[in-house]
């Protein structure tokens, strides 16, 4: 057995964090001082940049949670499941914040906190439900059953991401607004830039935050593991 | 700037800081933990030598 630790995951944290700070630094001087003001909207949409970014990267970690769940089901590998419960709970946050950024947004621009007529909104709702029960789940059981029931649970509830994602454009959405559709993006080259920078810092945040749980994860089992064995030695 | 978007933006601010502040709880709780273990070790490497000192002292 090697006495020497991995200190891998500890080097990429470090890489992906500064990278994603110079990032968000970036886009939000981006957003702020140089892309050009909206000639419908004015200064109120520059909300729009963080928040259909981290719209997207939430529905991106509920995918991740996806594959990670099917992959524990294959593999039965503990690892997939972690990897699996904190992307949802990382989605879950985002979300969280989506529903806040476009209630402030929506107040802004339609005079409404909110509309529930709106297919959007709505299913975006039932989205972050759906995921919070998923913890409600996982509570109720333990090891491996824990384990199992939340991948299924992962699985099944990515059912409900397309819904919301397609159900703007399905059902004809009255009030919220479609920017990304099949001609591509409904806004100048000077908006799109900067979302993009925006939204790769967004995925950067992700990251950064999926290998800070992972690490604290790891750190936490490894006391547990030593903690263990200091109770059975006495 | 518009209030709303001071707003919005704020609240991000607010998750991120918030988060930092949850890591860096759970970082202490882990730096307490190590070191009780790492206190549990010496008090018994101590409480293992002590007898064989204590054997030389008495030849």
């Amino acid at each position: 057995m090697s006495s020497t630790t991995d200190a891998r995951p500890a080097r990429r944290l470090a890489v992906t964090g500064v990278v994603t700070g110079a990032l968000l630094a970036l886009s939000v001087y981006g957003v702020f001082f140089v892309a050009p003001e909206d000639a419908d909207q004015g200064i109120i949409q520059k909300i729009f940049y963080f928040h259909v970014a981290i719209a997207m990267v939430a529905l991106l970690a509920f995918l991740v949670a996806a594959i990670e769940g099917i992959r524990y089901l294959r593999d039965r590998d503990p690892r997939h499941d972690e990897v699996s419960c904190i992307c949802v709970g990382i989605g879950l946050a985002f979300s969280v914040l989506v529903v806040i950024t476009g209630s402030i947004w929506a107040k802004a621009s339609w005079g409404t906190w909110w509309v529930w007529t709106d297919p959007r909104l709505v299913t975006f709702v039932i989205v972050l439900l759906l995921y919070a029960a998923y913890f409600v789940l996982r509570s109720s059981a333990d090891g491996e059953r824990q384990a199992r029931y939340s991948a299924i649970y992962s699985v099944a509830a990515f059912a409900s991401v397309p819904l919301s994602f397609y159900s703007v454009r399905v059902a004809r959405s009255f009030v919220h607004p479609v920017v990304f559709n099949q001609d591509g993006a409904n806004m100048p080259d000077s908006m799109l830039a900067w979302f993009v920078v925006g939204q790769i810092a967004m995925i950067g945040v992700f990251l950064t935050i999926l290998q800070l749980e992972l690490i604290q994860r790891r750190a936490d089992r490894a006391l547990r593991r030593v903690k263990a064995r200091l109770e059975a030695a006495a | 700037m518009n209030e709303y978007v001071t707003a919005a933006y704020g609240v991000i601010l607010f998750a991120l800081l918030l988060y930092v502040v949850v890591v860096g709880m759970r970082s202490a709780r882990l730096a307490r933990e190590a070191e009780l273990l790492a206190r549990l070790v010496e008090r018994e490497e101590a409480e293992r030598d002590e007898p064989a000192r204590t054997g030389l002292a008495a030849r």
